[in-house]
């Protein structure tokens, strides 16, 4: 079995005593070293609320909230736990502080104490993993949204994290800027073994997690392979969410057209070489 | 109230190391009541279009009609407030931009600044609302105590309440959860067909440029490179690609199929269920042989 890298006992928050519902409603989760997992689920159903809690920014009401076995409720734990999970934030403007690529980079090592030839290692190998090498000394504001949010990642990236949380990350990102950011996540996931857990609306990124929990007020209503999940779609459109493009257009193919399709297809690619198949068979 | 922009060129802070081109000669030219959308990454300049469009920037060169106003450089734009009375602009986040005790006191702030009286400020903000689909007992409600989406609804009709004729909208759904994304859309539509406003929405999405425009502006380093049906505009995949943008998912999905039966069509298609009928008569034509 693989390292547990969060885990979560029946988490229970609200942010002001008097309020009469939890907005985390006895959550238990775990998360495993290396794993991509997606939290969805409608504005207001607790997802970012979940998401302050991994790196001890919120500290659980009831319950506990466990980082490399690290307790965020203890605050000498703090610093570690806040080193070992990154924060990507929706917005790319309002993460940079330093005056170039370079120094934004460099912000949290300096803070973190890592000593400077090292420094400058992980400075060049950070910047190159998210592609943004050749942009060191240019101003981040100068950058687009994409890049702006790759060096986000790269500052992260240098801190030598376990886990990389991003809040909705790509959601303000045009689509190359966004297929680019994620590109370099699953290169992050795949070959650095870095856990990711992706906040977003989007069922499309959610579709390519290995797991995906669904979220309505403030509990895990939904837990399980994307594929399990939008196999048995009824409710999650109540729920104020959507359904993957290939599932509407496959459902809409059987039930509107008649078409004698399986419902395993769940990429594109599949889905087309089920309609070639079937073009074959008959 | 038409909108027309003369080679309307903007530089920021020119004659300085830092000067920029932001808008390059740009002409176009927007009949009332249409649903213009502009696509374009990060830096091509469609906020900078946008912000020309109710004198926020003033033109580096060029000039903009919009009905009986007229905004050129280096001179100032006459009756300011009459225009921006009519050119309503919703900016990224309006909800950041709440300040009132109450929801109808905040909707009220706009039309009390063009002047209306109380009570007609009150009789707008009702209508208003209605417009967003939020209930009347909102009213009395704080605006912060509302979910993200409602409060950008409230934002929403706050600048409704001024009685535009042109809504300029700067990537309204941006953070939005599917329905949300969805209903404040369909919000727009409605605007756009039942109330005879012109909308002018920059998006990052190609689906709701493909679905819900007239004309799709296309925009790259300041310039304007096609302005078109939505049908013509994204059949042009590969400029499209060149320029960091994307054709919409249903025809992502029709260029699979017709690489993989080997043709070289792609019909600009855009509705999922448009897409799921052409499918199954191309598989019944192909069944029955060339």
């Amino acid at each position: 079995m693989n390292e547990t890298m969060i885990d979560i006992e029946s988490l229970c928050f609200k942010y002001r005593n008097e309020d009469p519902d939890w907005i985390l409603d006895h959550i238990s989760l775990h998360v495993e070293a290396g794993e991509w997992l997606a939290i969805t689920g409608h504005n207001g159903s607790g997802k970012s609320t979940l998401a302050k809690c991994l790196n001890g920014l919120l500290v659980p009401e009831q319950g506990s909230v466990k980082v490399k076995g690290f307790f965020t409720s203890d605050e000498d734990s703090l610093w570690e736990i806040r080193r070992s999970v990154g924060m990507v934030f929706q917005n790319p403007d309002n993460q940079f502080v330093g005056t170039t690529v370079r120094d934004d980079v460099a912000f949290g090592m300096e803070n973190h104490g890592v000593p400077r030839e090292e420094m400058v290692q992980r400075l060049s190998e950070s910047l190159e993993l998210v592609g943004m090498s050749e942009f060191q000394g240019q101003e981040p504001h100068r950058l687009s949204g994409g890049q702006k949010q790759r060096v986000a990642i790269a500052g992260i990236v240098a801190l030598r994290p376990s886990i990389i949380i991003l809040d909705e990350a790509t959601s303000m990102l045009d689509p190359r800027g966004k297929s680019d950011v994620l590109k370099v996540m699953h290169e992050l996931n795949k070959t650095r073994g870095i856990t990711v857990i992706s906040i977003t609306h989007d069922l499309e990124e959610a579709s390519s997690a290995d797991r995906m929990i669904v979220m309505d007020e403030g509990r895990i209503v939904r837990e399980g392979t994307p594929i399990d999940i939008f196999k048995e779609p009824e409710g999650l459109v109540e729920m104020g969410l959507d359904l993957p493009f290939t599932v509407k257009l496959r459902q809409l193919l059987i039930e509107e057209n008649g078409l004698n399709l399986s419902e395993k297809a769940f990429t594109e690619k599949e889905l087309v070489d089920e309609l070639w198949k079937l073009q074959l068979n008959i | 109230m038409e909108i027309t922009v003369k080679h309307l060129t903007h530089i920021y802070q020119p004659n300085s190391p830092f000067e920029r081109l932001a808008l390059d000669d740009i002409n176009v030219s927007i009949p009332f009541g249409k649903f213009i959308t502009i696509i374009g990454h990060t830096g091509s300049g469609k906020s900078s279009f946008l912000q020309h469009l109710n004198g926020l920037l003033k033109p580096t060169k060029g000039e903009i009609i919009i009905g009986d106003h007229k905004i050129v450089a280096d001179s100032k734009v006459k009756d300011l407030k009459s225009l921006r009375q009519r050119v309503g602009m919703v900016f990224q986040y309006p909800e950041h931009q709440l300040f009132e005790e109450t929801v109808e006191k905040d909707i009220m702030f706009g039309p009390l600044n063009f002047g209306c009286t109380e009570d007609e400020a009150r009789r707008r903000a009702r209508e208003a609302l209605e417009w967003v689909h939020l209930p009347e007992s909102f009213l009395e409600r704080s605006p912060f105590d509302l979910s993200g989406g409602q409060m950008r609804r409230v934002a929403i009709a706050g600048i409704l309440a001024i009685r535009p004729e042109v809504l300029i909208l700067d990537e309204p759904t941006a953070g939005l959860d599917p329905r949300g994304h969805r209903e404040i859309l369909d919000l727009f539509q409605w605007l756009n067909k039942e109330q005879g406003l012109t909308i002018i929405m920059v998006t990052h999405n190609m689906n709701d440029a493909a679905l819900y425009s007239d004309e799709v502006m296309v925009m790259d380093k300041g310039r304007l490179v096609i302005k078109d049906r939505p049908e013509i505009v994204f059949s042009q995949r590969e400029l499209l690609f060149d320029l960091g943008l994307d054709i919409p998912q249903t025809m992502h999905f029709l260029k699979r199929v017709s690489d993989k039966f080997g043709k070289d069509i792609v019909t600009p298609l855009f509705r999922l269920e448009e897409t799921a009928h052409y499918v199954a008569q191309f598989l019944e034509k192909e069944k029955d042989g060339p």
